[in-house]
């Protein structure tokens, strides 16, 4: 159902601007006209941003980045999105909350980036020390071999097995660089790796380690441990292991001390600067005279006593808000609220594929709600199927939906569809295809022969069966269900252009209205055709339901429409078509593992037991997706073909965050 | 060929044509649509219904091919 929407205009003395301004953000359902363009008034004119307010909001989006990046910091585990606000922010001018949150960002910022990056470095050493103890184990034996002295410097490096010849290359530059005052001593430590140690002066630090950069991996280490002997870099590496992890912890309680103290302070105010800046980028679709602002928007009927209400309880008589008397044109401009009840509101989540459709026509979301499942379970049909749908719906929904309204939504939908494939299931009979008929049917029938010669449970005269086998090899069984199905899109159509008939005569266009009964007319006369046979006065009623349709389409859109109307009834095939295909596959996986497990074998039993779950699992796979495409299709393209008038605007109403 | 073979020729031979039909049509529809879908995202749910537009050949092939196989004496 779309609400009825009310245009208001704000109207009151300059000096309040601003705080009405917050005011209407805060009760956050005004959907803000853009005044700047509408220049038809010669006494208003577009609000300007004042440099003041222009410095404002600049200073607010320094601090809002800082505040956030503090938050980022100090960010709890789990966030209570319904913490309470301890001040009232939204009311303090930007001056009074730059002065605050430049406060908390002196206060805060240097220490919980500090403790952070602290934190970070000492996490990733941490990291790193079990790689470097790795590398100093297997060089370690072959440092006890090498005596340093006073004023020596010692590389270590590793070299990849196919490079191990490379050494004695690098020996000899090195001994071209030490005048041959080094030691080099090497020594494979497993299959691929070779380790290597050079002694040399300490004058020749520098053109070594430039030498061996481009050459080798050198193992470097961290620069506490770099002074160290190897010997010693293990014991140091063994001593930081202990007491980092503790470091860390100090560090993290640091922050989260911080956290229980300032999170949600910082997180308020951060959101009320973040709301300061959007009333400032809005100032300039506000309108203003010589002494007074005016704000103009739309919200919806029921909203609007409240909202004066708040806004007099703030300004008393000093600020006005008054609903404006508006043409039927300049209704078409009102934004689309949709708010249905309960049963079809999760369906609102297809049509947000849509675009909203216009103010003061129907609202089609109930129309779907009604013929999406319906749709969805006449072609899946299958109590097995069904029952898998519903239960990973509702798995889904208790897993995943709680803060997530579209998971609801979309898990709700297939629950629904879900529970109307299991009734079809029960009326058609099936359950993981033919298990039914196999394991109950038959065997209440006596015997496989006495079920295919009269193949009913219950049989009421020649049109009421149970169960009605979707089983194209029964006698005359296709031209039923091809009837059956067409009866559905039958009555699909007729609700459609009955629906578009109320939409026509909502926006009285009197052709429209001619137009969509002459369809109706067509529709009813041939239906009527084919149950009584062809009489002479039908099919002057059809003529006269042509002639009807030619006077609000025109000859060519006549055509068209008759056409289009034969097209989409026959379109309903698709039913029926897809539902057959899916059974008949169902079936065809049982007698699959059926054909296996007949030799009584316990690996045929297995295998037939397993193939038949695979199939099935990939016919619900492919048999619950293709019944959601096709059940939106044909609601969206045969029905809402008839009716839908879309060019709604969507309602974005100014509410400030919280 | 018996009058079976003949049957059960028609009957895959509507089932071919309008299934190959239908895949020539839809991929025709998906490339301009997953390209129109990237320039319009919005776009997508009226794009999701016009590639099931097809199918209706094939829905139909399939009906036709089930009346000659159960029908036609």
């Amino acid at each position: 159902m779309l609400l009825t929407m009310a245009k208001v205009e704000v109207i009151g003395p300059k000096k309040y601007f601003y705080e009405v301004v917050a005011l209407l953000h805060q009760l956050g359902n005004i959907h803000l006209d853009d005044l700047s363009k509408h220049k038809d008034s010669m006494l208003m004119q577009s609000m300007d941003i004042s440099d003041e307010a222009t410095k404002a909001m600049n200073d607010l989006q320094d601090l809002t980045t800082r505040l956030s990046s503090i938050m980022t910091t100090i960010e709890p585990e789990h966030i209570d999105p319904k913490h309470p606000v301890e001040e009232n922010y939204w009311e303090k001018e930007s001056d009074e909350l730059i002065a605050e949150a430049s406060k908390l960002v002196g206060q805060l910022e240097e220490s919980a980036r500090s403790i952070a990056n602290k934190k970070s470095e000492l996490e990733l050493e941490l990291a790193s020390l079990d790689r470097y103890r790795e590398v100093i184990e297997k060089i370690h034996p072959l440092a006890k071999k090498i005596v340093t002295l006073e004023g020596s410097e010692t590389v270590a490096f590793l070299i990849e097995g196919d490079y191990r010849d490379t050494i004695n290359l690098i020996n000899k530059e090195v001994g071209k660089i030490t005048n041959d005052q080094h030691e080099l001593i090497s020594t494979p430590i497993d299959e691929d790796t070779t380790a290597a140690i050079i002694v040399f002066n300490k004058k020749f630090s520098a053109r070594i380690h430039n030498f061996l950069s481009d050459k080798v991996s050198e193992v470097r280490l961290p620069p506490a441990l770099r002074d160290l002997s190897i010997d010693k870099v293990l014991d140091e590496i063994e001593r930081r292991q202990v007491s980092m992890p503790k470091e860390i912890k100090g560090l993290e309680t640091k922050l989260t001390k911080m956290s229980d103290e300032w999170y949600y302070k910082i997180h308020h105010l951060s959101n009320a600067t973040a709301n300061k800046i959007e009333e400032i980028k809005k100032v300039p679709t506000m309108g203003q005279t010589d002494f007074t602002f005016v704000i103009q928007g739309w919200l919806p009927y029921k909203q609007l006593r409240n909202t004066q209400k708040e806004v007099n309880k703030h300004f008393g008589s000093r600020v006005i808000i008054k609903q404006l008397e508006l043409s039927p044109h300049e209704l078409e401009e009102a934004p689309v609220v949709i708010e249905n009840p309960t049963w079809a509101k999760p369906y609102e989540l297809l049509m947000k594929v849509w675009q909203p459709p216009r103010y003061g026509t129907i609202d089609p979301t109930k129309f779907v709600a009604i013929f999406f499942p319906f749709f969805f379970g006449y072609i899946l049909g299958d109590i097995g199927y069904g029952l898998v749908v519903l239960l990973t719906a509702t798995w889904l929904k208790k897993k995943f939906s709680s803060n997530n309204e579209m998971i609801w939504a979309s898990t709700t939908i297939f629950q629904i569809a879900g529970v109307l494939a299991i009734i079809f299931g029960i009326f058609y009979g099936e359950a993981f295809g033919t298990l039914l008929e196999h394991y109950v049917f038959i065997p209440m029938k006596g015997g496989e022969e006495l079920y295919h010669e009269a193949p009913y449970l219950l049989k009421l005269g020649s049109f009421l069966k149970w169960p009605y086998h979707r089983d194209i090899t029964i006698d005359n069984r296709i031209m039923e269900f091809i009837a059956i199905t067409l009866g559905v899109g039958f009555v699909h159509l007729s609700v459609s252009i009955a629906l578009g008939i109320v939409n026509a005569v909502k926006e009285k266009a009197k052709k429209h209205i001619v137009e969509k009964a002459g369809l109706l007319i067509v529709l009813f006369s041939a239906l009527l055709i084919v149950v009584l046979g062809g009489l002479t006065p039908l099919y002057l009623l059809i003529l006269v339901g042509i002639g009807m349709v030619g006077y609000g389409a025109g000859p060519f859109g006549a055509m068209e429409h008759i056409f289009g109307l034969i097209g989409n009834l026959f379109s309903y095939l698709r039913l029926m078509a897809i539902g057959l295909a899916g059974a008949i596959l169902a079936g065809a996986a049982n007698e699959l593992a059926m054909k296996f497990a007949e030799g009584g074998s316990q690996v045929g039993l297995i295998v037939g037991l397993a193939l038949a779950i695979m199939l099935h699992a990939l016919n619900i796979v492919v048999h619950t997706f293709s019944p959601t495409i096709h059940a939106i299709r044909l609601n969206v393209l045969e029905g809402f073909g008839k009716f839908y008038e879309s060019g709604g605007k969507a309602y974005q109403p100014f509410k400030a965050r919280r | 060929m018996t009058p079976v073979a003949w049957k059960a020729l028609a009957a895959a031979g509507s089932v071919v044509f309008t299934a190959w039909a239908t895949a020539f049509a839809q991929a025709k529809i998906g490339t301009a649509g997953a390209g129109a879908i990237a320039e319009k995202p919005e776009a997508a749910g009226m794009i999701i219904a016009l590639q099931a537009l097809p199918e209706i050949i094939v829905v139909l092939g399939f009906v036709v091919a089930a009346m000659i196989v159960t029908t036609l004496k």
